[in-house]
């Protein structure tokens, strides 16, 4: 028996349209069918003018974010929610749309590059020898070190504007302060302390987790924040 | 048009290593990735890095390296990277990646898979990716060009050597030509030729279709790395025992990719299918399953509901390291370094993308080169010829028919006819694929006929593949012949393929002398 279901995917060419535009396509489906499987199908066998990055199998690169019924997934991740009524694939949240579902990832990339993401330290390293550094040191990196910039994070902070730093950004800082090894802390949580930064997030979203790797993103941004505050950066959101 | 001291292909953890490398040796430098920023699929390694630090651990790793070459893993190379891995280990460590440590502080040591010592490093469950990470932290604090999300187009020559490369902005559709007297070859990866693979899908071995299209030899092809792959959601119809396939397969798909204290394979493996769709390639703990994949976890335990499949894990061969043209490089997966031979140990793939990346980059000194506006006006219009093609060939249609072929003639088990069939029928998906037109018109972002052009690439790879694959008359390691069962253990030679005027030439490595080369057309 094939079974069939009706899928409505945005649509959006800057050369031709004023605004994105909702195409509906209908699919055949399978047990265990994920969203990419789904936008593979449509694009191969319907439409081949349909864009949108295609992630490896497995999803551990992080590319392909997209919003589904409002949610922010990882196509190559999510299964097809054939149980809802109406299903709605859309760009990621909190992302300038370049075409169809594929989103500008540069402007997050401009502005991780200026928190000088690298290891600085004040005293050059032995070249012949590792860095000490305990297990518990190590520990306190929290996983942060994992982030593959897949910007679901971003996309989940609702409200904050298009200003706003973005998770992704603060948990990289969080990521370089939490650190041993580099000693540059004190200017990356300047950056990190404005308008624009840390104190922008609510409480509840603070709370929520939506990170597909379970890096807990928000959980080490709270960190930041009281890091922050325990060294007299004050509240200027 | 854009001038630099080197031009390094691809964003994954070599290009990156190698680019970082050139600008600390005060090279300008431009980093071109088909990859968006970090998203580099080399991410998602997750074993470790091999480092063995003193006289036992270098002769454990040394006689590891050399048995899982199955004879073609070069002793003097072999024994070279043992002695340079722990510094660069350490380099990579003060760049930043988070390895484990030890009770003293010390990076600590493990055994992985089937290694005979506890002498690689790992940064937690997800190695790859912290060291990715890492390096491109690193690489924000030089001056270099990164170009994501460009697919190179071509080699440019002239009569001293290399003069540049085109390429094409995926975002612009538009040709750009980078001048620059040295390219680096790295994007090697060839799962995307292929049915099962992590890799991504558009993983054509660009590297080695750019090098061959230019005249370089291809050392060892047709060695391609396979580990077993969960494939979900595919009941098998062909399927056979996966016990079978590991006596047919060599050694290096039994079993010795697997975790020792990861999921045992035997007993998620139920058929192996290798015709089946591939969704997921997954090798791990039970806990990292559960963690990261916990959809996979369910589908274990149902009748038929996931499979092992042959999934392409690393191309072994690749461009010769004296490729007879001048500015010419590779490093990484796209080269042929004999560090892996016939087969790959676990640990030594990104010990190879790194020590690998630094080597090549030693080697490189600038050399003056000019190309004329001309050149990107014809890859400008190739690109508008293309997409004026005959729309009633579809390339999606060619590339799957590419990765059928590919699966069932040269995959885990190889077989004379197929191979010169598979070669026929290459050269065919390549002429259609040449007079074919993108689905989809214009020039934004067109990923439609992105994957065309890649799809030009993947044909010279497989090509290439299929050619070396019928050169070697014997099984070993990765390669096994059902005609020719028994290892040519008197002769362990390297196959040496390349493109001439007139069509694909198999030759020995060790006959061949790059100054007597032919001209390719």
């Amino acid at each position: 028996m094939i079974s069939q279901i009706d899928l409505s995917i945005a649509r959006y060419d800057p050369e031709i349209d004023l605004a994105p535009n909702w195409r509906d396509y209908t699919i055949r489906t399978q047990p265990g069918m994920t969203v990419q499987d789904a936008l593979v199908q449509v694009r191969d066998e319907q439409d081949g003018s349909l864009r949108f990055r295609e992630s490896e199998p497995g999803g551990f690169s992080g590319v392909g974010a997209i919003s589904l019924n409002g949610r922010p997934v990882l196509p190559v991740r999510e299964p097809l929610p054939l149980e809802e009524n109406e299903i709605r694939i859309g760009p990621l949240a909190n992302h300038a749309v370049i075409v169809d579902l594929v989103v500008d990832d540069e402007v997050a990339r401009n502005r991780q590059a200026r928190l000088s993401p690298w290891m600085q330290r004040v005293a050059a390293p032995d070249p012949e020898r590792p860095t000490p550094m305990t297990r518990e040191e190590l520990d306190r990196l929290q996983r942060s070190e994992y982030c593959n910039g897949c910007g679901i994070c971003d996309a989940v902070v609702r409200g904050a504007g298009m200003d706003f730093l973005g998770a992704a950004f603060l948990l990289k800082t969080y990521r370089l302060a939490a650190d041993v090894r580099d000693d540059f802390d004190r200017e990356r949580l300047q950056m990190a302390v404005g308008p624009d930064g840390m104190w922008r997030l609510n409480l509840a979203q603070i709370a929520s987790d939506p990170c597909p790797y379970k890096l807990a993103p928000f959980a080490q941004i709270d960190k930041l924040r009281r890091a922050a505050a325990l060294n007299g950066f004050r509240d200027r959101g | 048009m854009t001038e630099y001291d080197l031009v390094v292909v691809g964003g994954g953890i070599a290009g990156v290593r190698a680019a970082i490398a050139a600008a600390e040796s005060e090279l300008s430098v431009a980093l071109i990735s088909r990859a968006p920023y970090g998203a580099h699929h080399d991410g998602n390694i997750r074993d470790g890095l091999n480092a063995p630090a003193g006289d036992s651990q270098m002769a454990q790793f040394q006689s590891d390296s050399l048995a899982a070459g199955s004879g073609l893993a070069d002793a003097a190379i072999v024994s070279r990277f043992a002695e340079a891995a722990v510094f660069e280990a350490v380099s990579t460590e003060h760049m930043g990646a988070a390895y484990a440590r030890s009770a003293d502080g010390g990076l600590q040591s493990f055994r992985l898979g089937q290694n005979s010592g506890e002498y690689s490093l790992r940064a937690g469950w997800w190695t790859g990716r912290a060291l990715l990470n890492a390096l491109l932290d690193q690489a924000a604090g030089y001056a270099i060009d990164g170009y994501f999300e460009w697919l190179p187009l071509e080699l440019q020559l002239d009569d001293g050597g290399v003069s540049g490369l085109t390429a094409l902005n995926i975002r612009s559709g538009q040709v750009q030509s980078f001048v620059s007297g040295n390219v680096l070859l790295t994007e090697g990866a060839i799962g995307g030729l292929y049915s099962v693979s992590g890799n991504a899908r558009y993983s054509a071995g660009t590297a080695q279709a750019l090098a061959a299209a230019a005249g370089a030899v291809l050392i060892d092809p047709e060695l391609v790395e396979f580990v077993p792959g969960i494939v979900s959601g595919s009941p098998a119809k062909n399927g056979a025992i996966i016990g079978d396939a590991a006596a047919a397969g060599g050694a290096n798909y039994s079993g010795l990719k697997s975790d020792p204290d990861g999921i045992s394979l035997g007993a998620v493996a139920r058929v192996l299918d290798p015709a089946g769709g591939s969704r997921v390639d997954f090798s791990g703990s039970v806990e990292e399953l559960e963690l990261y994949a916990p959809e996979l976890r369910g589908l274990l335990d149902e009748e038929f509901g996931a499979a092992l499949a042959p999934s392409v894990h690393y191309a072994l061969g690749g461009i010769a390291p004296e490729t007879g043209i001048p500015g010419l490089h590779a490093a990484g997966e796209a080269a042929a370094g004999s560090l892996h031979g016939a087969g790959l140990l676990a640990g030594n793939a990104l010990l190879d993308l790194l020590l690998s990346a630094g080597a090549a980059v030693s080697r490189i000194t600038p050399r003056p080169a000019a190309l004329p506006e001309s050149v990107r006006i014809r890859a400008q219009e190739d690109i508008q010829l293309t997409l004026a093609g005959d729309s009633s060939i579809d390339p999606a249609v060619l590339w799957n028919r590419l990765r059928d072929l590919m699966t069932s003639n040269l995959g885990l088990s190889r077989e004379g006819s197929g191979l010169t069939a598979a070669a026929d029928q290459i050269a065919e998906i390549g002429e259609l694929a040449r007079r074919a037109a993108p689905a989809s018109a214009g020039y934004h972002f067109n990923l439609e006929l992105v994957r065309l052009l890649e799809l030009r690439h993947g044909v010279v790879t497989a090509a290439a593949i299929a050619a070396g694959a019928g050169s070697r008359r014997e099984s070993r390691g990765s390669h096994q012949r059902s005609d020719f069962p028994s290892t040519q253990v008197d002769t362990p030679d390297h196959s040496a393929v390349r493109l001439t005027g007139s069509g694909w030439r198999s030759d020995r490595w060790s006959e061949y002398a790059p100054a007597t080369a032919e001209v390719p057309a």
